[in-house]
């Protein structure tokens, strides 16, 4: 079972493009389940997407990648017994993880027969609001681009061409390695893109040690900033 | 895990505390009953006007605004990502007028906490409201709900 994570800060456009994204999968064939994890106890987000006709499974009462880990495996595990998905995508809460979703993701092989996969994780950033974030949020927005194997500069139809320029610089200053790419909900652009990354590529397992010099690198010190 | 590990995990999670966080779910009443378009200036209103509010009182950021209208016609789905704009309205609703809905309104911004949020949200529903003619009653208030998700202290 591959589990898909799409991050991003609150506001993002995380909601809109996974239902745009899930949407396009199943056309394509896919068995879907979709989790949504948002930052309070009332999920607005899994309403929206099961308004849109879609399944969600709304977790909530703490973020899954740390907090209620126990509870997203839980769940993980309950879908592959009961709906047996080939693709699951994450929302997480906007103030996720990356790494720690995959950690919690890997706690539900020894919950169900299964081996989960990670499809590469995907951020968006808005391009279109980059300088407030940065001044007022920096440190979430560094770090969600810091773990992402593919960071999409989300509303690329309503950002400026200095506000896609900025976003871009700044995702290839805290993540070299990752894959850019420009995202619309509203002219569909970067969907079909999204959808590839999903269904035909993989991300590493979590991996402590790798992690570990992760952070090293990125930071310059051992743990620190 | 490592210790690096859990000291970013844990400054990372830190930073959620800086958002003001509330929710509440309303019960309303439109009457004999009120068009699909008064229904969305009504919502439109409320969400820019507690967006507003939230700004002008010392939010720097805004996280999301979200509503859902859901009525047995169908849903209203609304979105505010940014001060000064209006709310995104997905219209899911197969009538063109209601006589009365659930309304959720969720709101998160960064920079002021949970109870500025509520104290602005619930002064805007008192007075935009009655300016549409709707009266509404509180199934739920999430206050305490939202404030217990401080965590990582």
């Amino acid at each position: 079972m591959k589990v898909s994570q799409i991050a991003g800060f609150l506001g993002s456009g995380k909601t809109s493009a996974l239902m745009k994204i899930a949407s396009r999968l199943v056309e394509q064939g896919n068995r879907i389940a979709i989790i949504v994890n948002d930052v309070g106890e009332i999920s607005i987000d899994s309403r929206f997407v099961e308004a849109n006709g879609l399944e969600a499974k709304e977790i909530s009462g703490g973020c899954i990648c740390c907090q209620i880990a126990g509870s997203f495996a839980e769940t993980l595990a309950k879908l592959h017994d009961s709906f047996n998905p080939n693709i699951v995508i994450v929302e997480p809460s906007g103030v996720a993880i990356p790494w720690g979703l995959k950690r919690a993701a890997e706690y539900s092989e020894v919950k169900a027969d299964m081996i989960v996969e990670h499809a590469p994780v995907i951020t968006l950033v808005d391009a279109s609001r980059i300088d407030m974030l940065l001044k007022a949020v920096r440190r979430l927005v560094e770090t969600q681009i810091r773990e992402a194997d593919v960071c999409f500069v989300n509303k690329v139809d309503v950002a400026t061409p200095q506000g896609i320029a900025t976003t871009e610089e700044f995702i290839r200053s805290i993540n070299e390695r990752a894959e850019i790419a420009h995202m619309s909900t509203t002219t569909g652009e970067g969907i079909d893109l999204a959808c590839e990354v999903i269904v035909n590529r993989i991300s590493p397992r979590y991996d402590d040690s790798m992690e570990e010099e992760r952070l090293r690198s990125q930071y310059g010190k051992k743990g620190g900033n | 895990m490592s210790d690096d590990h859990d000291e970013l995990h844990l400054e990372m999670h830190r930073a959620i505390d800086q958002l003001g966080k509330y929710a509440i779910k309303l019960q309303l009443d439109f009457g004999v009953g009120k068009s699909k378009s008064e229904i969305k200036a009504l919502i439109n209103e409320v969400m820019m006007e507690v967006t507003d509010r939230c700004m002008q009182h010392g939010a720097d950021v805004i996280g999301h605004v979200k509503s859902f209208l859901v009525a047995p016609e169908g849903n209203l789905m609304s979105s505010i990502v940014e001060h000064g704009e209006s709310a995104a309205i997905k219209d899911g609703l197969k009538a063109d007028s209601l006589k009365g809905a659930e309304f959720i309104l969720h709101v998160i911004v960064h920079g002021i906490w949970d109870d500025e949020v509520r104290e602005q949200t619930l002064e805007v529903l008192e007075e935009v409201m009655p300016r549409y003619g709707v009266s509404y009653k509180i199934l739920d208030d999430y206050y305490e709900v939202e404030k217990g998700m401080d965590h990582h202290n």
